[in-house]
């Protein structure tokens, strides 16, 4: 499988994670800040467009050659401030946002968010290499 | 498979006999690895030659277009490419595990995530050997037979 396809792969998974996690964290903002408001059906796209938005900074990480472990954290740094910078311009173009402190509360939920996104892909490939040392364990008689 | 592993005298030659109803993908593998224990590489040492056991070859680096092959205790220059090396040995134990490395599925003692999708692979004389993101799906197929 080519580099690219993996990254594509792994970004549909990400998008998916994202999604969820903004959910999860537009009901916990919602609840704590504005419990008393009301939405319509258009509401339920919005997890799906800020995923969609929140993927596009990831092609920053992509790259076709191997990255050395510096250059991995520079482009992940330089990811998250791209990723803040269009979230919150989104923000206000939609009108999520109003006020400078709606966007500090945003930047803090969008880095809860991509903490999260990064753990769960990390969980996975965590499990991924488990399957593995079993199996070569399994290889070696080890087990 | 039922395994059993009967001791004879030293009079007799050894031998391993796999009774199977086909010879299918995991038989050969088998017989792959019997055979792989009996092979023996060239391995230099301040140009004299020594037979290394391909068994014991943890991994192979590739360094400024030399070859060099890691036992627990010595490294030793081989005379042929890495992806020689790579070609001949991968039916065996052996995995491409990065441009510069091929290593010994055998040898490995566990596997790690890092960053970026790439896995690090701890071997049993404690040293790390990056597997590139591009080759942790072909490893996952060989291992877990997942598709890629």
């Amino acid at each position: 499988m080519s580099h690219f396809k993996t990254f594509l792969k792994r970004c549909l998974l990400e998008y998916f994670i994202i999604t969820t996690c903004i959910t999860a964290a537009t009901a916990v903002l919602g609840l704590t800040l504005d419990p008393t408001a009301k939405f319509g059906y258009e509401s339920y796209f919005s997890p799906l467009l800020f995923g969609f938005i929140s993927i596009i900074p990831s092609f920053l990480t992509y790259s076709q050659k191997e990255l050395s472990f510096r250059q991995t954290v520079i482009r992940k740094v330089l990811h998250v401030i791209v990723l803040e910078a269009v979230l919150i311009v989104v923000g206000f173009q939609v009108e999520i946002l109003r006020v400078p402190s709606d966007a500090l509360i945003f930047a803090v939920a969008v880095f809860i968010v991509n903490i999260a996104v990064n753990f769960i892909s990390w969980k996975l490939d965590q499990k991924n290499a488990d399957d593995i040392n079993k199996k070569l364990k399994s290889l070696q008689g080890r087990s | 498979m039922r395994v059993s592993v009967e001791k004879i005298s030293f009079d007799c030659a050894e031998q391993a006999i796999i009774q199977c109803y086909e010879v299918n993908d995991d038989v050969k593998s088998i017989v792959r690895f019997i055979e792989s224990t009996e092979a023996t590489l060239a391995g230099y040492i301040d140009e004299r030659v020594n037979r290394i056991p391909l068994q014991d070859i943890l991994f192979v680096e590739a360094v400024d277009n030399k070859t060099y092959a890691y036992t627990l205790k010595k490294v030793y220059e081989i005379k042929c490419k890495l992806y020689e090396f790579a070609m001949q040995y991968e039916d065996k134990q052996f995995f491409r595990c990065s441009k510069s490395f091929v290593i010994n599925l055998m040898k490995i003692d566990n596997v790690r995530p890092v960053l970026n999708g790439r896995f690090s692979a701890t071997m049993f004389n404690g040293e790390e050997v990056i597997i590139s993101r591009q080759y942790v799906p072909e490893l996952k197929k060989r291992l877990l037979g997942e598709r890629i």
